[in-house]
């Protein structure tokens, strides 16, 4: 079997990857948007989650292979890469669990993990489902009892499974870690489907130089060879950027916020009591992005009427960041403008360069690793955000913009923020 | 515990480390708040840990440093080499319940602080041969650092004073 691929021209799954790829939880990807509302704002992002699904297992055999190359036999040999059955069963793991990473995906990607169920005080997440898709059915039937656990654990991270196994744990840093394969491919693709450019880097130099080293603790981290730092950066700034140019877009989010509310109301409607994501795997496999739209489109719920007809809220202002002095400071504001105007919502998410459990990224530099953040001004410079945005009905912005400026104008902070003009296109780039 | 008490704890954490005269990396924020579970200094399961970067860590608290710094309640400036940034704070206090995890691990350096808390979290797990299954999970630590490592965190179990919870 060979597929055509748009980022990785050709890609060779082996038997067993073609089997798994032919059972029902990778078939429905084919139904789940990689970028849940995007494609209303970028016409072209209509890429789903099963061509980033076999892009992952690509690159996840391609650095699994460079890694071996480029390491030193005593770092290979602690992490059980010892010969070639050892390397075999490695890869076949590792592009195993890349190819199964996102099986669990609500629909709409990112976008309904609000609507899963609180399981014993904590949300579940889609990893949760993905460890349990792998482990139920024809998936675990196929890869059979040797493979199930670290391929599972590969898939989902070490937020979501127990992992003690040295050689398990690299290769799940190697798929969800912060130089992983995962994070590349939604890069490369999310960019070239949107057609925006500053989510591309090197991927082939970051590849070739990927290689395991001693992290400060004497452990095993993978790592990349000295050449490979610039690359390192601009994949950081890559990610950066996509994050607050296509992913945090203000229109995709309030286009998220609309989506989420109507498959909650949707949810209930067809017989999910309070609205919560069905924990049944069955159940669960069963709904698509299509499933949801289709109705959505007969539908006159006005969470509904505000994608289908554009009715919805508007951006009126994005807050600078030094606007609030701390988090009761906006709290305290954004309840004092919404007593006034109750339709406002406002939209306040962090971001940073990298998302919790990141690791440093190790380069291997002659005289022992040292973390790029010590080797690069840019890194040391990129921190966490907050952006906080307000939405108003369309017939309400002036009267919102009015309200917002005084307020903003009372903190003797007339020059900070800014609010959309009349005239800007928000709804298509 | 509520969200305002879970960021509490994480600054009130970074001004103990501070106290001590920690570089106060993320490294220590998440071992000294992982010990202090553990010793019943603060509610158990205030964060869940699992094994990750250096021993147990918690993905939950490094989403709540994360927010902080955001938020600004936080401030990170270039760290020791390896050991990532060093975080300090002007919104949070130094607690006398956290003040002698401060002084025991606030100083030490990855390797031991990997150590202790894998062999922590080990034990919690009431897993039999302690020492061996470190040794397996984390095989570049040599056992006479292992043991050292045990005998600590006994001797931090005899002498830490806990608070009464609740």
């Amino acid at each position: 079997l060979e597929i055509r691929d748009p980022i990785h021209q050709f890609i060779f799954p082996s038997e067993l990857e073609a089997a798994v790829l032919d059972t029902l939880p990778l078939q429905r990807l084919r139904g789940i948007h990689q970028l849940s509302t995007s494609h209303l704002v970028y016409p072209g992002a209509t890429h789903t989650r099963f061509e980033h699904a076999l892009g992952t297992m690509e690159l996840a055999g391609r650095a699994l292979d460079a890694l071996v190359r480029n390491s030193a036999p005593d770092v290979r040999e602690e992490v059980g890469l010892v010969d070639e059955p050892a390397i075999s069963r490695a890869r076949s793991i590792v592009r195993l669990g890349g190819l199964l990473h996102d099986a669990g995906h609500t629909p709409f990607s990112h976008l309904a993990e609000e609507l899963f169920p609180v399981v014993n005080g904590r949300r579940l997440e889609h990893e949760h489902m993905t460890a349990n898709i792998i482990s139920q059915d024809e998936v675990a039937t196929l890869l059979g009892p040797e493979l199930v656990g670290p391929v599972t654990s590969v898939a989902v991270g070490p937020k979501f499974s127990d992992i003690s196994d040295p050689q398990v744990a690299m290769l799940a840093s190697l798929v969800t870690g912060v130089l992983g394969v995962d994070r590349m491919d939604y890069l490369l693709r999310d960019c070239l489907y949107t057609g925006v450019s500053y989510g591309a880097f090197d991927i082939h130099r970051i590849i070739a130089t990927i290689k395991l080293t001693r992290d400060s603790a004497g452990g095993i981290a993978v790592a990349l060879r000295e050449e490979g730092h610039h690359v390192a950066e601009q994949m950081l700034l890559a990610r950066w950027h996509m994050f607050h140019q296509v992913y945090l877009e203000p229109t995709r989010r309030i286009f998220d916020y609309h989506l989420t509310r109507y498959f909650r109301y949707w949810l209930e409607d067809h017989g999910f009591p309070g609205g919560v994501l069905p924990t049944d795997i069955r159940e669960y496999l069963g709904i698509t992005d299509a499933d949801v739209t289709s109705d959505m489109y007969r539908s006159d719920h006005p969470d509904a009427r505000a994608l289908t007809r554009r009715e919805h809220l508007r951006p009126v202002w994005t807050f600078e960041e030094n606007d609030f002095e701390k988090e009761d400071d906006a709290k305290r504001f954004q309840e004092g403008i919404r007593t006034k105007f109750p339709s406002v919502h406002f939209d306040n998410v962090s971001t940073s360069f990298t998302k919790p459990g990141d690791g440093e990224i190790w380069i291997d530099s002659p005289g022992g690793a040292r973390t790029l953040e010590e080797m690069s001004l840019i890194v040391r410079t990129l921190r966490s955000t907050r952006i906080r945005r307000a939405y108003a009905p369309i017939d309400e912005r002036g009267d919102v913009i009015a309200e917002i400026g005084a307020e903003m104008e009372q903190r003797r902070k007339p020059w900070f923020g800014r609010h959309y003009p009349d005239n800007q296109a928000e709804d298509v780039k | 515990m509520t969200d305002d008490n879970v960021r509490q704890l994480v600054l009130d954490t970074i001004a103990s480390l501070r106290q001590a005269r920690s570089e106060t990396t993320r490294t220590h924020i998440q071992k000294t708040v992982f010990m202090a579970e553990q010793l019943g200094i603060v509610p158990p399961e205030s964060f869940e840990f699992v094994l990750h970067l250096y021993g147990p860590y918690s993905f939950d608290l490094d989403q709540s440093i994360l927010d902080l710094l955001a938020s600004k309640e936080l401030t990170v400036a270039p760290g020791p080499g390896g050991m990532g940034g060093s975080y300090s704070t002007d919104y949070g206090v130094p607690r006398t319940e956290l003040q002698p995890l401060a002084e025991w691990l606030g100083r030490k350096g990855v390797r031991a602080l990997e150590a202790i808390t894998t062999v922590a979290y080990v034990e919690a797990r009431g897993e039999p041969g302690v020492i061996a299954r470190v040794l397996r999970i984390k095989p570049h630590l040599g056992e006479a650092e292992v043991l050292r490592a045990r005998a600590e965190v006994e001797k931090a179990k005899r002498e830490v004073v806990r608070p009464p919870l609740g």
